[in-house]
């Protein structure tokens, strides 16, 4: 589902440039749950960005279902994100100004879906993470746990091959974060493939397979401790 | 075109910034009101002096004897001129002239006495050309004719409020006879006049009939033309250049002294008037079109805030799919609207304001001689309007471009 070969990212900084990531080679497989692991600066930010297609990689190739994603424009990426990416974010990222189900029904709008078809879709991912009841509400009348399963039902709606979650669990408290754990396992379950970024062990534990980053390199089979800090 | 998502966007994020989203647009109301309230006066202060023009014929020229400023083959500075009668009909006779009419003021202080009334009114002799070129409007009879020239008829055509002074209506007047100095005169005619009061009261005899019957001789006060209204105002001084070398050369003075005979261009003062309020309109024009730039800017600088502090939700946007038209569109969507319903509040304001002025000014029935009718035509409401558009749109370019360049990796940051 997902190749990269030799991706190579550096940023201009003040003096020079930071390679943030080296020759990084991967392959994760359809139907995967895997987690990136790191501590900051580890580069795993940006690897969720190149696998996100929402920032350019300097040389390397990288494959998302066979279709070699390097130079985009805007609006190609934009569609990709649409079309094959399902995204989840640390602090939730709902439209304040939006209710549930309007926010679930957001990356279809892209798709110039119609309003009514797109809310009445919207309605069943909503059903799907048990907040059917709830679809008329405003994301600040939500709990921070019942936010992230509707983030995560906005970013199932448009059939993505790969949910890509960035610190899903990092502003809720451990209860609620397996209760979210347990919905990324049924999404997976359905064939879709799951990446999580965290720095959490216990939630890396819940996932098939770590892959563990220290200084824009991966390094797989070695001692864990190495990435706690 | 209607997109409901986009709407409740776009208003719930000026809800959530009422008074910001209040000020903004109170500088682009401002700026369209003062544009319309600029231009109202300004079409005010045209129709006034417009009006003004229209009491006499525009392509007129007037024609008064004075005297000489420059000595000329020997004769002295300061000969006094005269006009006679065959100046008239000799000046008539040139090429463009279309009405030629010549004046005979009767001088000193008399009544005109009807029956026991008796009251003073001015007296002039004129001939037939006279009507159109004063544009006196005859309500009742007819004006002095050329065959009371040629007959010396003693008839009067009188103002109408000449004949409210004497006559109970204007029908009553036709076939009585007033007193003129001594003379008994046959009213004719009752005429109104848009030149005010004053042209209204008074009293027109044919011109050779009043000269007889008070010592004129041949002398006219003054001599008027109208010239071919399709004649070019450069067309029309190569005309008055003409008439003064003719009276140059039968009154022997310098074709270049200007005092010894004075000719008012009624044309050329009309390219003047015109001319000016072309220049006024355009400073009016310069000045809205800088107010509403500053307004302009206003709404793009709000624009840019707004951006600024939706950095985020653009990334997430961009990130859930949002292509760059998705975002351009509904920044330019928002600037345009905003600067549309508070333009069109202050054009709203702005005609308001103009019709009561209009209604006041119609009401107090005040006679103001420079300033009337103050007005913006629907084309020009219209045109701002579109005006209004072009600049929402161009107060939200820079903003959706800077939107547009926003990157999605923002929605990452937590």
């Amino acid at each position: 589902m997902i190749s990269l070969t030799k991706i190579n990212k550096s940023y201009k900084t003040g003096q020079g440039s930071l390679h943030v990531l080296k020759d990084v080679d991967l392959e994760i497989g359809k139907g995967e749950l895997v987690s990136i692991m790191g501590s900051s600066g580890s580069g795993k930010s940006t690897l969720l960005n190149i696998l996100g297609i929402l920032d350019q990689y300097d040389s390397g190739d990288y494959y998302l279902d066979d279709k070699l994603i390097k130079n985009l424009s805007d609006s190609a990426a934009a569609e990709y994100r649409n079309r094959f990416l399902g995204f989840v974010f640390q602090s939730f990222n709902l439209l304040s100004f939006k209710t549930a189900q309007e926010n679930v029904a957001l990356p279809l709008y892209y798709q110039n879906v119609s309003r009514r078809e797109r809310n009445a879709i919207a309605l069943d991912y909503l059903e799907m993470v048990g907040l059917k009841d709830w679809y008329h509400h405003m994301p600040n009348q939500l709990s921070g746990g019942q936010k992230q399963r509707v983030a995560i039902a906005r970013a199932l709606i448009s059939k993505p091959k790969v949910v890509l979650a960035d610190e899903p669990t990092g502003a809720l408290d451990s209860k609620t974060s397996y209760e979210v754990m347990n919905l990324f396992k049924k999404v997976n379950e359905q064939g879709i493939t799951v990446i999580i970024v965290t720095h959490e062990h216990d939630i890396s534990r819940l996932c098939d397979r770590a892959i563990k980053l220290k200084d824009g390199v991966i390094h797989n089979g070695e001692d864990e401790s190495a990435f706690t800090s | 075109m209607f997109d409901f998502d986009r709407w409740q966007e776009i208003l719930s994020v000026l809800w959530m910034n009422k008074l910001r989203t209040i000020i903004t647009g109170t500088s682009v109301a401002w700026a369209i009101f003062m544009m319309v309230f600029l231009m109202g006066g300004g079409n005010g202060l045209q129709n006034g002096v417009e009006y003004m023009f229209k009491d006499d014929a525009i392509n007129a020229f007037w024609i008064w004897p004075d005297a000489t400023s420059m000595p000329y083959q020997g004769l002295p500075v300061g000969r006094e001129i005269h006009l006679e009668n065959s100046d008239h009909d000799r000046i008539s006779g040139f090429e463009g002239i279309v009405e030629s009419s010549g004046r005979f003021n009767i001088r000193g202080a008399f009544n005109i006495k009807y029956k026991e009334k008796a009251q003073a009114f001015s007296v002039r002799g004129v001939h037939s050309g006279h009507l159109e070129i004063e544009k006196t409007i005859m309500t009742h009879g007819r004006f002095i004719s050329d065959r009371d020239n040629e007959e010396l008829r003693k008839v009067a055509v009188i103002g109408k409020l000449v004949s409210e002074e004497f006559f109970p209506s204007p029908e009553k007047a036709l076939g009585e006879w007033i007193d003129i100095k001594g003379g008994l005169y046959q009213v004719v005619g009752v005429f109104e006049d848009i030149g005010g009061d004053r042209e209204m009261q008074m009293v027109y005899l044919p011109i050779e009939t009043a000269q007889i019957a008070n010592n004129g001789g041949q002398r006219m006060s003054q001599l008027l033309l109208t010239v071919d209204p399709e004649m070019s105002v450069a067309n029309t001084l190569l005309l008055e250049d003409k008439i003064r070398a003719d009276f140059a050369r039968k009154f022997k003075f310098d074709p270049k002294d200007e005092r010894a005979i004075g000719i008012r261009n009624g044309l050329e003062n009309w390219q003047r008037f015109q001319t000016m309020f072309f220049g006024i309109k355009l400073i009016i024009g310069f000045t809205g079109v800088l107010t509403l730039l500053a307004g302009v800017i206003a709404v793009s600088n709000i624009m840019l805030i707004t951006v600024k502090e939706r950095t985020k939700e653009i990334g997430v946007k961009k990130a859930l799919g949002a292509k760059p038209k998705h975002i351009i569109g509904s920044i330019m969507q928002e600037s345009i609207f905003i600067t549309l319903t508070s333009g069109y509040l202050g054009l709203v304001v702005g005609v308001a304001l103009m019709w009561a002025a209009n209604t006041a000014l119609a009401a107090l029935e005040m006679e103001m001689q420079f300033f009337r009718n103050p007005e913006i035509s629907w084309q020009m409401a219209a045109a701002s309007l579109v005006l209004l558009v072009v600049a929402g749109a161009l107060g939200g370019l820079i903003p959706a471009w800077k939107a547009a360049n926003i990157s999605p990796v923002e929605a990452m940051s937590a």
